[in-house]
């Protein structure tokens, strides 16, 4: 939101920057005045100028002495006060969208370093306007050698971007979350002192006991109440950077692309097989019925079944075995 | 007095101990022992910084490594006080021992209060001073005068040269006065002396800043060892400090000006380019090859250094599109422009550093990496630019900082933009506040630094507070009482008026009539029954006028003048210490005065108002902090998430720690009297957050009093008060002598040996009930596992 | 009985992917009579002699370090092949102590019983058993130098971990509590300081201290176990027939203590945990728990006797609790914090769950956070006897220790 806001905060100073170069007029007169500038030539002028002197077409700049055609589409308004500076970021993001190494691509910060030192030399130059054409064409014949690194990389800007943002999200919305949980325990807690009140109002109006008893009772169970919830729920807050890092593409950095990934296996590939019987859901037998039966067994959540295998298991479990063998292993 | 604790002798500069001093010096020396932090809390006026140096020193000088002492307060008078001490205490040492120890002891504190320079030391800011000090002092001035150009030195600092660099000033203690008498003298710089000196100290008295805030610390303090003994005292404010020292605010006034110093940096570069480009380009090769400290090492006055860096940051190569001095500039450039489109915005913005970052990136492609390293950059490039008029170029260092700090720390950082200074302002004038949430990124490299941190105040309630908004923990953590042979100090809470209504400042009752003729009625019989001076705090100053003004209209104070003078303090310090001026004498000539003040004002926070100067102590309201206050939000949400300390506790938490340091300021010693009122009904639910030596003394009855009943129990207390009470009365229970203190420390043993022989019955009784445990049947039939079960596998 | 498989023949989790329980009974004799580890009284002289020998052997194939920590019942050391040095064990002595009648504690012989036959990536290994001189039992087990997890929960400073971590650990704790009773072992003390964590973030289950076997139908089995905490309530009701799901409950409540971060359900007491039980999950009642009031202990909480019953918890307020694990991860969670055991999920069902095919999928072991523990705190992790917590933080006492018939 914050974006946004920058285009229509309006500068506070009446000053010459108030007013417009080409028209004369100034803010007193016109509270609204917004002043637009095209990257051709940069020379400022303000809206209605604008209308006025582009709309059927484009035109020479009104300022004295540039003779720069300009149209209407490519006029914008300025983000910064120091036009030389909107100027060099225009340059910046020409240059920066041609030169987007990364320093994994370097095989020593040293390099990566000279390469920063390179860049920011060609972009110096085309800023102050000295060497252009050498400057531009190597700009170009650069572009063209890299185009396939240029691209990748790119891709992986926007990623990082897209994935910050998700990330940045994310931790609003927990913050969101947080600062509710935490409003309602306060509420909760205001709530439960408010009917413990009402708890021994109520008993003092029964006349029961003494009332020094009964208010001294009031306030401890509030106070355990409230420690407990201090203790136990009052802490989901914890959780905050869980979940942020949780949405984070770790090893987004990394070049070669991994293979993909097998399915997720919850049993870790282990299988535990029973070789030699098949567990049947009933045994008729006698001697299980109590259990079955009983309330109690079944209250507890005994499992009958549980049983019945580790006993199959356990007579079954000599099968395999052959004293020959184990005798030699010995 | 010589006694030993454990097998430790210590040396006691006065004939009597109090009980909580010995008590405070057992903890101290446990803490040391363990090589641990600590935070203890002892009343105020019982001879703290005695028990502190009394061990200490005793603890380093019969120890080989010799542990060195760093010991850090609040203002100068405070550091003078503690020089004062620790001398008479090395004479007592002297005195006993009969031989004079090898000990330096010194104390630091701005060039503007160490300077002898004629001229310089006129200048009245303190940044000037320091100015106009660099600029006859640094490194390159000298060199520039050995060629022979035509430059000023300052005859103080160059003086210091000509002596051995470890031996500038003789062994001993010195108050600052002495080390400006002595510099006078020997026509030397004391504010270099006693810098340099401070690796040959055994002990150094300075303010907090010089370890808490990382652009002084990393100049200052960089060589102390890591076994150094560092104490803070009066820390009870010590989270704010550490928030302060990293927090930055930028205005569109210091951003233009930063603007100013780039461009004038521009042109030094191109003027330099001209005379002596080699410079430039020696500081550019040393840059590519990422060499540096080297030289900086032995600067000893660098214009500026590092915000708190981490260490493998500091030892990387700075990147290469801000090596070359016109790239840099113009980076900053850039920055700054970017800043001030920021402060064009018309509502309240407040962001994390990241989204800061992501949008700064997308609007002037500068990158995080650059920006990290924007103040040490510039450190180096002033340095080869050799500026002397530095105090041009402050508001572009803070820029600079700000850059490095927002691109180092993600979390525990916020960004605020207040376009508007009121919300009922209409012109605009945007402060970009950037907050430090996070005490304990200040001081975690205290922390890490020094094995041992003691932490200590009269009021530092509650005590578990700290180690969690520091990030430390503790050997020791305690709160002394105050052992007193009578009653001397008289606490007490009125909740309601005479009429029986509640008196609260509370937002919803606080401008209510009857609460604020209730409060008038407090201070009228106060006033009236007190002797001397009457000090009354109030919550905040719109309050206090408000409250005043309603007064006026009553005819309270009117009242009130015909028994005391009537004083205020206000926002402007000259206009307070003249009303504080005025406050002493009408005390002493007998007319009796009573101060208005604030109890998050300075008066609060610094001065005494020992025996006459403070009978009575009034807090009308709860100090609470000003919570819409957007900066207070954003920490209140981070000590929630981070240390999960819930807002409204560290709001009761903040509100009483300064309620009872106002209360500490009446009581500065065992033998003063004084008495402490608390009038909110809100105290009465919080009074065990008081400090626990306020706690003690104030009984259940006294703490929901009316009016007329407080008025009642004062009257009695300061009849009591007027009865003479002789020193002998008070020997063995509130002061020691030395056959006492042998009494205690036999009963202490004894005590020990009870516990001992007690835990070895416990042990024994255990281990026989468990064997009857053991005895009973087991569940499993374990009895009869078979050892041939256990096979290795 | 059946004749014991040597254990060199078994079978190795890696090996071929495919494990077998090895059923507890297979072990309770051994005819060789050479294995043997502390002397024994019953067996003969020769068998003594050999025994001793093998112990001998046994014992000189470790080399013992530095000591890493005591506690009453344990010390633990460094230790080391013998053969090859870089391969690190910690030996666990078990103090021989004149408050066991018989010169062990049930406790060790319980540990060293179930351990020797559970091999699964997530147990921890019990490499080897031997005895020293005094006749010390010492357990060589596998070397785990990362803490545990609640260290990890606890070190909310400076560890910092996301849904795919909570997910991997939650992962691996189910894994071994399926095999534990895959192979009919009650764990009957899971809990986040029993899970320790090895070198490369795996983390293992440990402290068999108060395991046993799946019990035959009619041999009554002690309520008293299970950290209070993560005790499930059929325990707190004196159930003396309960099943492998008691362990289920503990795994839902380290699963809620991973995502808040603080325990689930602190009881200062049997009362207060029930009462927090109530509070949190509903109070169990004849309806959505039929037979619960036959229990023994039913009727003695306050929580059940008072009036008041509290409905099971809505799941839009579990939600604000746990949302971060979605959907699926809260349907989860319930059915493993399910009050009554019939209703709460197997541990094979609680691997069956879809929530560990959503998204994330588990973090890799390797990029699991750590927190670093060192080799004090190996010691401190292993010396403890079941069921106890390091000293000194109160929770210890809040342990079942006695195992009695009652």
């Amino acid at each position: 939101m914050s974006r946004l806001s920058l285009k229509n905060g309006a500068p506070k100073e009446i000053s010459d920057e108030d007013q417009c170069p080409v028209c004369k007029s100034s803010r007193y007169l016109n509270r609204n005045m917004r002043f637009l500038v095209n990257p051709e030539c940069y020379h400022k002028m303000c809206e209605s100028c604008v209308d006025r002197l582009f709309s059927s077409g484009p035109r020479v700049c009104p300022v004295a002495g540039c003779n720069r055609t300009l149209r209407r589409q490519r006029f914008r308004p300025q983000t910064f006060e120091d036009i030389q500076i909107e100027r060099e970021v225009d340059v910046r993001k020409r240059v920066a969208k041609v030169f987007n190494r990364r320093e994994d691509e370097f095989d020593s910060l040293l390099d990566y370093n000279n390469y920063l030192n390179e860049v920011e030399d060609l972009t110096f130059n085309l800023i102050h306007k000295i060497d252009v054409d050498a400057t531009e064409k190597k700009l170009k014949a650069y572009e063209e050698a890299n185009k396939a690194a240029i691209r990748e990389n790119e891709v992986l800007a926007s990623q990082e971007t897209q994935s910050l943002q998700a990330q940045e999200a994310a931790e609003k919305e927990h913050a969101r979350l947080r600062r509710e949980a935490a409003l309602r325990e306060a509420e909760e807690e205001r709530r439960e002192r408010a009917e413990g009140r009402l708890d021994v109002i109520n008993q003092l109006a029964r006349g029961e006991g003494n009332a020094d008893e009964i208010a001294r009772q009031g306030r401890r169970t509030l106070l355990k109440k409230s420690t407990a919830r201090r203790v136990g729920t009052g802490d989901e807050m914890d959780t905050s950077d869980s979940a942020g890092t949780g949405l984070q593409f770790k090893g987004l950095r990394r070049r070669a692309r991994p293979e993909p990934e097998k399915p997720f296996e919850p049993f870790g590939e282990v299988t535990v097989e029973h070789e030699y019987f098949v567990l049947k859901g009933h045994y008729a037998w006698d001697f299980l019925d109590t259990a079955r039966t009983s309330q109690t067994y079944r209250a507890g959540g005994y499992d009958i079944s549980e049983y019945c295998s580790r006993a199959l298991t356990d007579a079954f479990a000599g099968l395999a075995v052959f004293v020959g063998e184990e005798q030699t292993a010995t | 007095m010589r006694f030993n604790i454990d097998e430790l002798e210590v040396l006691f500069p006065y004939p009597r101990i109090y009980p909580e001093q010995y008590a405070y010096m057992c903890d101290l020396k446990r803490t040391l022992d363990a090589g641990g932090h600590c935070v203890l809390e002892m009343p105020s006026g019982t001879g703290k910084t005695v028990s502190l140096l009394s061990l200490i020193i005793a603890y380093q000088q019969n120890s080989p490594e010799k542990r060195k002492l760093i010991y850090c307060s609040r203002t100068m008078s405070e550091i003078e006080k503690a020089l004062a001490e620790l001398r008479q205490l090395m004479a007592f040492r002297t005195e006993q021992l009969g031989y004079e120890e090898e000990f330096r002891g010194l104390g630091l504190t701005s060039r503007k209060n160490l300077c002898l320079h004629p001229s310089v030391k006129r200048e009245k800011s303190g940044s000037v001073v320091d100015a106009r000090c660099r600029s006859l002092t640094a490194g390159f001035v000298k060199e520039q005068k050995e060629k022979g150009e035509d430059v000023e030195l300052c005859i103080y600092h160059e003086n210091l040269d000509l002596l051995e660099p470890h031996n500038l000033i003789p062994p001993g203690v010195w108050t600052l006065d002495g080390l400006l008498q002595y510099g006078e003298q020997q026509k030397q710089c004391p504010y270099f002396t006693a810098r340099r000196m401070m690796p040959f100290c055994n002990v150094i008295i300075y303010s907090y800043h010089y370890l808490l805030d990382p652009k002084i610390a990393e100049r200052v303090s960089r060589e102390l060892s890591k076994d150094c003994i560092v104490v803070f005292d009066e820390a009870h404010n010590i989270d704010n400090v550490c928030i302060e020292s990293l927090s930055i605010d930028l205005t569109e006034d210091s951003l233009r000006k930063a603007a100013r110093g780039a461009n004038n940096l521009d042109r030094r570069i191109t003027e330099m380019k001209a005379s002596d480009a080699q410079k430039l380009q020696d500081e550019y090769s040393k840059l590519v090859e990422g060499l540096r400290g080297a030289d900086q090492a032995r600067e000893e006055d660098q214009f500026m250094s590092n915000p708190a860096l981490p260490d493998d940051l500091l030892k990387e190569a700075v990147p290469g599109n801000i090596r070359r001095a016109e790239h840099f500039v113009s980076f900053l450039k850039r920055f700054i422009e970017y800043l001030k489109t920021r402060m064009k915005v018309l509502h309240v913005i407040s962001e994390t550093p990241l989204s800061f970052l992501a949008h700064l990136k997308e609007l002037t492609f500068i990158e995080r990496k650059p920006l990290r390293f924007c103040a040490e950059r510039l450190t180096s490039l002033v340095r080869t630019l050799e500026l002397t008029n530095i105090e041009d170029y402050q508001p572009l260092q803070e820029v600079a900082t700000f850059a490095t700090l927002v691109a180092t720390y993600e979390h525990g950082f916020t960004l605020i933009l207040e376009p508007f200074e009121s919300d009922t302002a209409t012109v605009p004038n945007p402060v970009l506040h950037f907050t430090c949430l996070d005490a304990a990124i200040a001081i975690k490299p205290v922390f890490d630094r020094f094995s041992s941190v003691i932490i200590t105040s009269g009021t530092i309630s509650p005590l578990e507070m700290y180690p969690r908004m520091l990030g430390f923990t503790t050997v020791i953590q305690e709160s002394y009482t105050m052992t007193l042979a009578r009653k001397t100090f008289l606490p007490m809470i009125i909740t309601r008026g005479s009429d029986q209504n509640t008196i609260s400042t509370s937002f919803q009752v606080r401008n209510d009539p009857s609460v604020v003729r209730n409060y008038g009625n407090i201070l009228i019989e106060f006033c009236k029954l007190t002797p001397d001076g009457v000090v009354v705090f109030f919550p905040s100053y719109l309050y206090m006028e408000s409250i005043i003004s309603m007064w006026q209209g009553m005819g309270i104070l009117d009242t009130v003048w015909k028994y005391k003078l009537i004083l205020v303090e206000t926002p402007d310090s000259q206009e307070t210490s003249l009303a504080l001026e005025t406050y002493r004498t009408a005390c002493n000539n007998g007319r009796g005065a009573v101060l208005l003040c604030v109890a998050r004002g300075k008066v609060s926070e610094g001065i005494d108002f020992d025996h006459h100067y403070g009978r009575a102590v009034i807090n009308i309201g709860v100090p609470y902090q000003y919570t819409e206050s957007r900066i207070l939000k954003a920490r209140l949400e981070f000590l929630r998430e981070n240390y999960r300390i819930r807002e409204s506790d560290f709001l009761s938490f903040d509100a009483m720690r300064h309620a009872a340091q106002c209360l500490g300021r009446v009581l500065r010693g065992k033998d003063d009297y004084g008495i402490m009122v608390l009038a909110d009904r809100r105290f009465l639910k919080k009074r065990g957050q008081l400090p626990k030596w306020i706690q003690q003394s104030l009984p259940d009855s006294d703490t929901n009093l009316s009016v007329d009943q407080a008025t009642a129990v004062a009257k009695a207390f300061l009849k009591g008060m007027s009865k003479a009470y002789p020193a002998h009365l008070q020997e063995g229970i509130s002061t020691w002598d030395m056959d006492d203190l042998r009494r205690h420390q036999a009963k202490m043993a004894e005590e020990e040996i009870r516990m001992l022989r007690k835990e070895a019955e416990m042990r024994e009784r255990e281990r026989v009930r468990r064997r009857v445990v053991e005895d009973e049947e087991d569940e499993y039939g374990d009895m009869e596992v078979d050892y041939d079960d256990l096979v290795p596998v | 009985m059946a004749v014991s498989p040597l254990p060199g023949t078994m079978p190795s989790a890696g090996a071929n992917g495919s494990l077998k329980p090895r059923p507890l009974t297979m072990l309770t004799s051994n005819p060789a009579g050479s294995n043997s580890l502390v002397a024994n009284t019953q067996s003969s002289n020769i068998n003594t002699d050999i025994s001793e020998q093998l112990n001998e052997e046994e014992r000189r194939r470790y080399v013992k370090g530095k000591k890493l920590g005591e506690g009453t019942y344990a010390i633990v050391y460094h230790g080391h092949h013998r053969d090859n040095p870089s391969k690190l064990v910690a030996i666990k002595k078990i103090k021989v102590n004149a408050e066991f009648r018989d010169g062990l504690s049930f406790d060790a012989i319980r540990e060293v019983k179930y351990l020797q036959e559970l091999s699964h990536p997530n147990i921890i290994a019990l490499h080897s058993v031997f005895s020293s001189k005094n006749q010390n039992l010492n357990l060589v087990l596998e070397y785990l130098p990362l803490g545990d997890l609640e260290g990890v929960i606890r070190d909310t400073k400076s560890v910092h971990y996301g849904l795919a971590d909570i997910k991997a650990w939650m992962n691996m704790l189910a894994r071994a509590v399926w095999f534990c009773h895959e192979s009919f072992v009650l764990h009957r003390d899971i809990k986040p300081n029993n899970l320790l964590i090895a070198a490369d973030g795996e983390v293992k289950l440990a402290d068999f201290g108060l395991s046993r076997s799946f019990s035959d139908p009619y041999l009554n089995m002690t309520y008293n176990v299970i950290t209070r905490w993560y005790r499930p309530p059929e325990l707190f009701f004196k159930a003396r027939h309960y099943s492998g799901v008691v362990d289920v409950w503990s795994m839902g409540c380290v699963f809620a203590e991973l995502i808040l971060r603080t325990p689930y359900l602190p009881g200062g007491s049997d009362m207060d945990q029930v009462t927090l039980i109530c509070k949190a999950l509903g109070t169990p009642t004849e309806q959505i728990w039929p037979g619960v009031e036959m229990l023994d202990g039913y009727k003695a909480y306050a929580a059940i006797s008072s009036e008041a019953v509290n409905p099971p918890p809505p799941k839009q307020q579990l939600q604000g609790l746990f949302g971060t694990i979605g959907g699926q991860g809260i349907d989860l969670l319930l059915s493993m914090l399910a009050l009554d055991p019939n209703k709460r999920a197997t541990s094979k069902q609680v691997l069956q769950h879809e929530w560990w095919l959503t998204n994330p999928r588990p973090s890799k072991k390797e990029a699991l956070p750590k927190k670093g523990g060192g080799l004090e705190k190996v010691g401190e992790d292993l010396k403890r006897r079941g069921g106890e917590i390091g000293d000194g933080d109160g929770r210890g006492e809040q342990v079942a220790r006695k195992l009695n018939f009652g």
